[in-house]
Formats: C-alpha cells, sequence, structure tokens
C-alpha cells in the first residue's frame, strides 16, 4: 500500500506518467513475438505496434492500478470513442487519462 | 512440524473418483484412502472457483477476504461497472505469507486470484494468467527463465485458453472433445513438471499445486465420465473414444500424483482438497429471462435470444449490454455467482433505495424464485436464495450479489436472454456441486478412517497443525482433530493486529463513474471487450 501511494505521488513529476506506462509496456511486451523493432514511446500502438489483444488491455489495466496505486479508474473513457470501442490506442493516449485521473486523487 | 504437500483437485468429487478407483485407474488415490483419512469437503455458500480457493488459502469466508467471483463488481448510479478479480482484493493474508512470516518456504503452483503475484517467500505462480503475461505473474521474476531452460518445459502449455474455457463450459462442439481432454492431459504434466523441479531443487515446507483439467473436463465430458449416463448414449465409435480418452486422463493425474508424493518423501503429509464437487444438471434455468418476465428487468429490444444450452453470452454482446438500464432493477452478471444484484436506485438515476425498499424488493424476488417450477416435474427449481448477509458475512458482504441462488441441482443460471425460463438440456452437462473431497495421509494421520465431512474452511487449520503452527485466531474453520491418530490440543496463535486489509473496501468515487455522455450501450461494449472474460466461469 505504502509503496503505491509513494508510486501515485512520484507520478505527480512532469512526464513520470507517460514513463510509468512505458515502462510497463516496455516490461509487459519483452519477450513478445510482436515484430516491432522500435522504442516503445508515445506515438506506439497498443494493437498496430504491439499486438494487444483483449485479454492484454485487462492485464495491463492490472499492471497500471498496480503501479499507480489506484484502482476503479473509469478506463472506458480511454477505450471509448463516441460509444464505439477504439480501434487503436496509443501510448500518449493512457498517459493522457491517467494524468487527469491520478491528479483527481483517491488512492485506493 | 512435517513438510506438507497439499495437491489441489479443481472440482473432484468422490462420485467419480470412487468408480475410478473401483476400476483400477487411480491406484495411488485408492492407497491415500487406505493409508490415511477421507471426507466429504464442503464449499464456500456458492461453490466457485475463485472464492473457494481463496478460503482455502487465507482460512477466511468470503466475506472476509472479498472474493465473489472472478469478477468484481462495482455498483454505480447509472449501471454496473465490472473488471477482473486481482489479489490486490484478497483482504486477508494467504497461508503462504503466515507462514513467510514464520520462516517456512512454499510452492503455490495454478491457484486463481493469486494474480498480480505477493511476495511470498517462496516460488508463486498464478492460476488464469495468459502465456503472454506469465513471466510477469511468477514470483520471483527470475523463475521464468529458469523454468524457460528447462528441456522438457513448454510454459505456453500451462495457461488455459480462455475462449476455449468459456466454450467448454456451456457447449463443446463434439469435434472439440478428443482435443479438449488430450490439451488437459499436457497441461497437468507441464504443471507437474514445475512442481517437480521445484520440489527437487529448493527448499520447501508448503508445497501446492491445482490441477484444473478435473473441472475443465466434468464441465464438458460429465456424461462420457459418469458410467449410467454413458451406457446410454455411448455406442459411437467417437462416444469410446472420448471416454478412454477421459479415463486415461484420470489414470494420468493419479501417475502425476505418485510421483510428486513420493518426490515429497516418506515423512511427508499429504492433503488432497478441491474446491466444490461436481454433479450433473439437465436444466437451464433463464435468471435474467425471468426477471424480465417479472418486470424486474427490461431486454433492449434487439437483444438476441441465445443458442440452445448456453448460460454465457458468448459470442454475442455481454449480458449487461443487453439491458435497457432506464427500466432494470435487478439483474445477473455473471453464471457462475448465481448472484442477482440489485440497483442502488430503481432505476439508473434514481435515489438510492432505502433499507426497507431494497429488503421489500427482495423479498419478493425471493418469494418469487421459490415459486418457480419444473412443469414437466413439478419440481421447484430454485432450492434455496441467500442474502448476501446469510451467504457471506463479513465486512466485505456488500461486495457480494445482494442475492445468491442455489438451483435445484447446484447449477449455473443463465444470464442469456430466452424465449422460455426453463429449458431442459439437449445433454446432460456437469455443474458444481457444494461437496468436494478431503484426503490426508502421512505420519501421526489416521489410517483407513472415513470422518464426517468437513468445511473448506477446515483445510487452513489442519495444514497450520501439519506444518507445527498454531491457528491464527481469526480462521473461521477448525482444526479437525479426528483426522490425527492423538488428536492434538488446538494451539491458537495471538490475535492479529487490524491490518490494512481488514478495513471494509472504499466505495468507488462518484467522480470515478462512468465519462459523461458514454451511453451505456457503448460502455458495455468495452466491458465485453475487456472481460476477456475466459475468467467468467
Amino acid at each position: 500500500m505504502m509503496e503505491s501511494q509513494q508510486a501515485g505521488a512520484a507520478a505527480k513529476a512532469p512526464g513520470a506518467v507517460l514513463d510509468g506506462v512505458v515502462e510497463i509496456l516496455e516490461e509487459m511486451t519483452k519477450e513478445w513475438d510482436t515484430g516491432f523493432s522500435g522504442s516503445i514511446g508515445p506515438e506506439t500502438s497498443l494493437m498496430n505496434n504491439l499486438t494487444f489483444e483483449s485479454i492484454d488491455i485487462v492485464m495491463l489495466i492490472v499492471a497500471i492500478e498496480e503501479r499507480f496505486g489506484k484502482k476503479g479508474m473509469p478506463f472506458e473513457e480511454l477505450l471509448m470513442v463516441d460509444g464505439h470501442y477504439v480501434d487503436d490506442l496509443k501510448v500518449s493516449q493512457i498517459g493522457a487519462f491517467l494524468e487527469k485521473q491520478l491528479a483527481a486523487g483517491t488512492t485506493a | 512440524m512435517s513438510r506438507t504437500l497439499l495437491i489441489g483437485l479443481d472440482g473432484a468429487t468422490f462420485t467419480v473418483l470412487d468408480a475410478l478407483m473401483a476400476r483400477g485407474l487411480m491406484p495411488t488415490l485408492k492407497s491415500l484412502c487406505d493409508r490415511g483419512v477421507r471426507a466429504g469437503l464442503m464449499s464456500t455458500a456458492n461453490p466457485l472457483t475463485p472464492l473457494a480457493w481463496t478460503s482455502l488459502l487465507t482460512g477466511r469466508s468470503p466475506g472476509h477476504h472479498g472474493i465473489f467471483d472472478f469478477v468484481r463488481v462495482e455498483q454505480h448510479a447509472d449501471h454496473p461497472h465490472f473488471r477482473l478479480a486481482t489479489s490486490s482484493d484478497i483482504r486477508c493474508p494467504t497461508i503462504y505469507a503466515r507462514i513467510g512470516e514464520q520462516g517456512l518456504r512454499s510452492i503455490s503452483l495454478n491457484f486463481p486470484v493469486m494474480f498480480p503475484p505477493r511476495p511470498i517467500d517462496g516460488f508463486l505462480i498464478p492460476g488464469f494468467v495468459p502465456h503472454r503475461h506469465l513471466q510477469r505473474a511468477m514470483h520471483p521474476r527470475e523463475l521464468y527463465d529458469r523454468l524457460s531452460a528447462l528441456p522438457d518445459l513448454t510454459l505456453k502449455e500451462l495457461p488455459v485458453d480462455f475462449e476455449d474455457e468459456r466454450r467448454s463450459v456451456q457447449v463443446l462442439a463434439p469435434e472439440r472433445h478428443e482435443e479438449w481432454v488430450r490439451f488437459h492431459i499436457r497441461r497437468e504434466r507441464q504443471w507437474f513438471k514445475v512442481l517437480e523441479h521445484l520440489m527437487q531443487t529448493e527448499p520447501w515446507d508448503l508445497a501446492s499445486v491445482v490441477f484444473d483439467g478435473v473441472d475443465k473436463l466434468q464441465h464438458a465430458c460429465w456424461r462420457f465420465i459418469d458410467d449410467g449416463l454413458f451406457a446410454t448414449f455411448g455406442d459411437s465409435d467417437w462416444a469410446q473414444r472420448v471416454r478412454d480418452l477421459c479415463l486415461d486422463y484420470f489414470r494420468q493425474l493419479d501417475d502425476l500424483m505418485a510421483r510428486a508424493i513420493d518426490l515429497a518423501g516418506p515423512e511427508t503429509r499429504v492433503f488432497l482438497a478441491s474446491d466444490h464437487g461436481f454433479g450433473p444438471s439437465d436444466e437451464i434455468f433463464y435468471v435474467n429471462s425471468w426477471l424480465a418476465e417479472q418486470g424486474f428487468l427490461k431486454w433492449k429490444d434487439d437483444a438476441p435470444v441465445a443458442p440452445e444450452g448456453y448460460i454465457n453470452t458468448e459470442g454475442m454482446k455481454a449480458a449487461a449490454f443487453l439491458f435497457d438500464w432506464s427500466r432494470t432493477s435487478a439483474y445477473t452478471l455473471t453464471p457462475g455467482s448465481n448472484g442477482i444484484y440489485i440497483r442502488p436506485g430503481k432505476v439508473a438515476g434514481a435515489p438510492d433505495l432505502s433499507d426497507a425498499e431494497r429488503a421489500s424488493l427482495r423479498r419478493r424476488i425471493i418469494d418469487g424464485l421459490l415459486s418457480v417450477v419444473n412443469p414437466k416435474t413439478g419440481e421447484r427449481v430454485v432450492r434455496k436464495v441467500m442474502t448476501r448477509e446469510e451467504a457471506f458475512p463479513g465486512p466485505h458482504s456488500g461486495l457480494a450479489a445482494d442475492l445468491t441462488l442455489v438451483l435445484r441441482d447446484f447449477g449455473f443460471v443463465s444470464v442469456t436472454r430466452s424465449d422460455a425460463i426453463l429449458k431442459t438440456r439437449k445433454d446432460v452437462a456437469g455443474v458444481h456441486n457444494p461437496r468436494g473431497i478431503f484426503l490426508a495421509s502421512g505420519p501421526g494421520i489416521r489410517r483407513g478412517a472415513t470422518v464426517g465431512d468437513l468445511s473448506i474452511l477446515d483445510v487452513t487449520p489442519a495444514l497450520m497443525q501439519s506444518l507445527g503452527l498454531a491457528v491464527p485466531q481469526e480462521f473461521e474453520g477448525r482444526l479437525p482433530v479426528e483426522i490425527f491418530e492423538d488428536a492434538p490440543a488446538v494451539r491458537l496463535a495471538p490475535a492479529a493486529v487490524p491490518s490494512e486489509m481488514d478495513r471494509p473496501a472504499e466505495p468507488v468515487a462518484a467522480g470515478m463513474a462512468a465519462a459523461d455522455g458514454m451511453d451505456a450501450e457503448g460502455e458495455a461494449t468495452v466491458m465485453e471487450r475487456l472481460r476477456a472474460l475466459g475468467y467468467i466461469e
């Protein structure tokens, strides 16, 4: 719990959230056979570059909640556009979503 | 103190195992019965894998440990959200954490709800983790590389394919039966190889593993395993091949158990336990269609009627996607939970129900359910309905469904839309049953004895006793002294200091509800994708 709170506080530093997401994705996908040879960055696409499927999104959400010490974030906001499931998702979008959510406080 | 080996057989029942032992197919199991103690093992109030195994590993009931389903449902004013239940939702320490504090080392393999892995003194690989995420799931992380280097181990074969599992629970296509059984034979071998490697190369005090193919086979192949049923249809070559494979699964499982017991050595106590039992089901109760018929739920106009035999929304929109939330006051989301949730308000956006209004609504639903009868047999379809306070007392009971149904045959409800509230299954299926199995053998354990049914909560004190440790006072089960040759005095550990874990879960903040402007249908689509729910049985 304490580690999570520290992680949440540290995430408030500029760029720290995006860096945290990149670290999670690097760790998560390092053994995957994605065919993606570049470095993961803001423009990296989860579905097109990292071959994410729905179960991978579920596991990513678990990892994000653990890393940033906050549960129950409305990931639907991130994954829906005009009522439809997004076909693609960029790392920068996750970072922006988390910035907003973490700024709202409330640590689980 | 004795080293202790816990073999979990997910869904095992003596109904099946006794017949297999009598046929000589499970000599190791027979020997354990002859050399040890056996008993029926009563599961949690809803005999479902995640809550039952969590109860065994914590010594606490679901109202205390906080796990009620494969998913965690969060009530919101507009409509419910749900997400994967994870180890951080468990509000009590596991036996691994408890014995680790006292210097004992554990091996934990394939138990559900253990992801993400909590550090323990020892080695842990959770169950229900997709292959691509296995490395992050292992504790310690280095274990993955170590296991990858073993020449005869294929880590890809450890997890189940979630989509396949979902299908197997409802209707498995005939042409897929043989591969389904072969797949689980391979899986059990892989889990055994991991267990074997760790037992041979690491010091350990408690080694534990779940073989869950028992559950997977019995769901899809019950009629091939049950002698009486098989005799009614099994005259084709295909049916005989499936049956032979099922029997071979149990034969090979028995061999793996023999090898594990041999590895553990004669001074090790061996415990076998299941999370629940199994039995036949020949009918399906469409609870959401019943709720709709009674005016508690409104289907969307385009909500499709499910294919024959389906209990889950496989290949369709998730149940939550099919409801008109503006006119739904009670609903069921997952078959395995057998649980009916009541909306905080009568419908979306309405003020929360008062306690009296909620109690009245519950009463009406309970009375209605208990009056449902099968018109062909005159039998009641719903055996019992428990409120969450009755089924799951404890500080976290508020996270459970308002009502938990126990069906006549202990089966799962169907959450799909149907043109009838009750249908006869085309083929008899295997479903969970509250009475599982318990076996114990080894130094100080009685030989050749059968004792009265135990509770799954009694297993944890027995494991603590076997390990030479005092029983934590907050454990809800009792130490089953009758399984020991000399009934041990019960040693209780000092009362634990209430920790962060013991606090009731905080309600989700209002600001964390769905985004403004997002329609329920769209969000439900996300939930359907997010479910990836192989996690729902």
